[in-house]
């Protein structure tokens, strides 16, 4: 059956090109990804809510100069872009713009425009386990490597924070990514191990560390090393 | 009407609206399934019989996959057997659902991840 779907934030669009041109359109943005972006801006954020925002605004400029910065005197530490399964971008990405062709080379996506902005206080596996959980409860346990995958990425993680983690556990996260990347049926799925993969390829330190028994925040672990449960 | 394809460089020629696992067999080239019976209907979902599509950038289970004049069609690559393994690895492992409950040491799940 043949079928038309169209975004709500495309229609919207349509209007403003009819009234204005879509020259006017062209305009505003970037080369490759035109006109304005509408983001969620979720999490530790002084001023969160909906923004618009022209295509290829960077990170910063939306946290601090839209988004009131980080409340509470607080440093910033991650920001999801895209939605839960979106990539965990770092400190070090604050400066890059925010379109289609500049998040997809950091492994990351616009996806459905959702921004998290987390603070200093998070330990990023801790985070990771969080996204994971969403994905074990939003499967629909149709395809193996999704239904098997996601509580085994979950299961894997969880020992990174609880301290039984070592390098089988980080070769075990990389395979399982790519197969379920690769193989899963649908989207949910091939999407699922981003933020995983993302947080281990920016916040290694901090995720090296939980194998030699520390959490950068100090949330995984009791004092005298003793795994907190 | 009958379409040309390839699948490891060997021809195959197969009925329209044939699968992909249908056209590896007719280049007899073996494809593992566990839930594919020829007397069900396609569920793709085990995706054990993965294979790689030329110009497709996931991987693509056989089973259900129409045949395409013109493709062309891997198996048994490094990417493929890995999946493959991967994938009956867990199917086998029947991973345990995480129970936010459980802290128990001697829980086999929880105290050894799946490994």
């Amino acid at each position: 059956m043949p079928t038309c779907v169209n975004n709500v934030e495309t229609l919207a669009n349509v209007p403003a090109i009819i009234e204005n041109s879509p020259l006017w359109f062209r305009s505003l943005g970037t080369t490759n990804s035109a006109g304005t972006k509408v983001f969620t801006l979720t999490g530790n954020i002084v001023n969160s809510g909906l923004i618009e925002v022209p295509m290829g605004i960077t990170l910063r400029e939306i946290i601090y100069e839209i988004g009131g910065g980080i409340p509470h005197g607080r440093k910033f530490k991650m920001a999801q872009t895209g939605g839960t399964s979106g990539g965990c971008l770092a400190e070090a990405h604050l400066d890059i713009p925010m379109d289609y062709d500049s998040l997809s080379r950091h492994g990351s996506s616009l996806g459905s425009g959702a921004l998290l902005i987390m603070d200093d206080s998070h330990c990023i596996l801790d985070l990771t386990r969080c996204f994971l959980k969403f994905f074990v409860h939003e499967s629909c346990g149709q395809c193996t490597p999704c239904r098997e995958g996601t509580p085994a990425l979950y299961q894997l993680i969880n020992a990174l924070i609880e301290g039984r983690g070592d390098k089988s556990t980080i070769e075990l996260i990389h395979r399982l990514a790519r197969t379920m990347q690769d193989s899963s049926l649908c989207a949910l799925g091939q999407t699922a191990p981003i933020p995983v993969v993302s947080a281990l390829r920016y916040f290694w330190p901090e995720i090296e560390g939980h194998m030699q028994g520390s959490c950068a925040v100090d949330k995984c672990f009791a004092s005298k090393g003793e795994v907190r449960r | 009407m009958s379409i040309t394809m390839t699948v490891n460089g060997r021809q195959a020629v197969v009925d329209d609206g044939a699968t992909i696992l249908t056209a590896c067999e007719k280049a007899g080239v073996k494809i593992p399934t566990l839930c594919h019976h020829p007397d069900q209907k396609v569920k793709a979902v085990c995706r054990v019989c993965v294979v790689e599509v030329a110009g497709h950038r996931s991987l693509q289970a056989a089973c259900a996959y129409p045949a395409q004049a013109g493709m062309e069609v891997s198996t048994g690559t490094p990417r493929v057997r890995e999946a493959q393994k991967t994938v009956l690895e867990l199917r086998v492992a029947g991973t345990i659902r995480p129970q936010d409950s459980c802290g128990s040491a001697s829980c086999a799940c929880c105290s050894r991840g799946t490994r």
